[in-house]
């Protein structure tokens, strides 16, 4: 298994290589000449040699690459030229609020998504089951943004039940934290919970015809613990797979949703340096948004190696 | 070369034979939303008396009424008509980003399927770097670059979803390239890029038409948010993630300028998706294509 684990480790290394080369060229790839973009009109030649100076840009490529990926590695992410402030004081304010919504989302979605899937298996044709079918269908088809606006028009403007917009850092208020991030992560984890409801279901009705949970239930074990504890533990591969493939989907979309509740994390601070064209800024962002996830992948198929070793056998296997 | 000029591979079904033997309840639902939007995004703004673009202060945020049945928006103009030229955008973009990326990934995929070793790595590992980006987040770089537009839209969604085609054209060509069919082709001296174009792709199209079905959904909603947050369609073009975007300010007052668009927007994707469902079960039992 550990082999196994550290394969897996040592392919993140080109995987990041690569995306520090895509976030490398976007600079260098914008049509005319980004400095100009950058500074606006009225940037003066002087202005905009100095900051060409500045971000390195007249010297070799590969020179740049190297010294800004350097720089990085010694976590510099340079200095945002407009507001002054170096981008890795931008970068430690947003990154946490993120991460923080991003694990609420997870958590309400494979509550929900999981919940609703093993009741739709346990009562496999019933009511519960359809109503979880029919929840799963209109989830996944949901745009998470339209919901998220649904959700502030009704449970924060209307009911009053919780603010529409805004943040509270966690070391302030944590109950007042959590007040704000709920509708967010609700709009976010839809679509989650919703592809888990599917494949709870079809991965707990594979398990639970099974031999070893009759087995299970002839040595007098509650229902509860036959489903619970051997079924939704077999079924949980499948499970952890998906959500795999699914958290890029979440670490995408709090571009959007940071938007729509004005929350201050890093998908925010990507898309208001993409409105100002404000590259290094969006070049750092991405580049951290994008790493985030690839290691909290790398996290989920080590958890995937954990609870089934079947899987850790050598690569091509 | 004349031996070759009776190849030996199953035969690829005809498409409307083959969907009318496969009618599934999901496609059959999905069949008719994708149809029922169609129609109702050509035939209302024809039949309207109203133009998407036409502005009438007068009747700025007015309620649904017979006259509009889906109310007004700020400028008062009609929702209904918007949102169905808004479903063009939709369907433009959408069929235009999958079109793309099957244009890019297959050749890819095929490539990269059939000459394992180099070939094979130098295609798949820059594209394992696109994949590693998450969809919005490699958008937002292709835009970043490009700029805003709507063709950029097309561009940066297809080139999201390249890699995704190119690897689920990878994993078929793989299976395929070992079948009975290819190794006779082989042995009859067949060339390898007659026996990937005769062969190999019309018997491995089953994923991959599953898989374009489904990102044609996600396609759609992409386009949306991305025209939600800025950085996509510009106005006055009515895409249905601006016009969630302009009306937002005035949800409010007007609850039908931005409940309609999304609706809209999720009947769309709820139609892809039943069809993407539905092909599935039919055409990619083994489900290589991805969820999203």
């Amino acid at each position: 298994m550990g082999q196994a684990i550290l394969t897996r480790v040592l392919l993140v290394i080109p995987i990041l290589f690569g995306m520090s080369v895509v976030v490398f060229a976007i600079i260098r790839l914008v049509p005319g000449d980004p400095v100009a973009a950058v500074l606006g009109l009225n940037a003066t030649p002087q202005l905009i040699e100095q900051t060409r100076h500045q971000l390195g840009l007249d010297q070799p490529l590969w020179v740049q690459y190297l010294q800004w990926l350097g720089g990085i590695l010694h976590g510099d992410f340079g200095r945002d030229y407009r507001s002054g402030h170096p981008i890795a004081q931008l970068l430690a304010q947003t990154l946490p609020v993120t991460f923080e919504l991003i694990v609420l989302s997870m958590l309400i979605a494979v509550v929900a998504g999981v919940g609703l899937g093993t009741v739709g298996a346990v009562w496999r044709g019933r009511v519960p089951d359809r109503v979880g079918q029919v929840l799963s269908t209109l989830g996944i088809s949901v745009p998470d943004f339209w919901l998220g606006m649904i959700l502030i028009l009704g449970l924060a403007l209307a009911l009053g039940l919780f603010p529409s917009s805004g943040f509270t850092p966690l070391t302030d208020d944590p109950l007042d934290n959590l007040w704000h991030l709920v509708l967010p992560a609700l709009a976010l984890a839809t679509g989650l919970a919703a592809v888990l409801v599917r494949i709870t279901r079809s991965a707990m009705l594979e398990v639970l015809d099974q031999d070893f949970l009759r087995a299970a239930r002839s040595r007098g074990l509650s229902e509860r613990a036959v489903v619970l504890g051997h079924g939704l533990r077999n079924a949980a591969v499948p499970i952890v797979t998906v959500i795999g493939m699914q958290l890029g989907y979440l670490f995408g979309a709090t571009v959007v949703i940071e938007n729509v509740f004005s929350v201050p994390g890093l998908g925010r601070l990507i898309l208001d340096s993409t409105l100002a064209h404000n590259y290094p800024v969006i070049q750092a962002s991405v580049l951290v948004l994008g790493a985030v996830f690839v290691l909290t992948n790398l996290l989920v198929d080590i958890a995937y190696t954990v609870i089934d070793p079947r899987v850790a056998r050598p690569a091509g296997a | 070369m004349a031996l070759d000029a009776a190849p030996i591979s199953r035969p690829a079904p005809r498409p409307v034979a083959w969907l009318t033997a496969n009618l599934t309840p999901p496609l059959v639902v999905g069949l008719a939303i994708i149809g029922l939007v169609l129609l109702g995004a050509f035939l209302i703004p024809a039949l309207s008396p109203f133009r998407a673009d036409q502005i009438n202060p007068k009747n700025s945020l007015a309620g649904p009424s017979l006259l509009h049945p889906l109310g007004s928006d700020d400028l008062g103009r009609d929702v209904l008509v918007r949102v169905m030229v808004g479903y063009r955008i939709s369907l433009a973009v959408a069929a235009g980003s999958v079109l793309l990326a099957l244009m890019a990934g297959l050749p890819l995929g095929l490539a990269s399927g059939y000459l394992p070793g180099l070939v094979d790595n130098l295609i798949m590992r820059p594209l394992d770097v696109l994949m590693a980006f998450p969809a919005i987040l490699l958008a937002v770089v292709v835009m970043a670059v490009l700029g805003t537009g709507t063709a950029v839209v097309v561009i940066a969604i297809g080139i999201v979803y390249t890699p995704i085609i190119a690897r689920v054209m990878r994993a078929t060509t793989l299976t395929a390239r070992d079948e009975l069919y290819v190794e006779a082709a082989r042995a009859r001296g067949a060339s390898a890029l007659r026996i990937i174009t005769t062969h190999i792709l019309p018997n491995s199209l089953g994923p991959v038409i599953v898989q374009a079905s489904i990102l044609l959904g996600f396609a759609v909603l992409l386009e949306a948010a991305l025209s939600f947050i800025g950085l996509g369609v510009r106005p006055p073009t009515p895409s249905l993630g601006l016009m969630l975007s302009t009306e937002r300010d005035f949800m409010t007052q007007a609850p039908w300028a931005v409940v309609s668009p999304g609706g809209a927007l999720m009947v769309l994707v709820l139609g892809f998706n039943l069809v993407g469902d539905g092909l599935r079960d039919r055409l990619d039992p083994r489900g290589r294509a991805r969820v999203r």
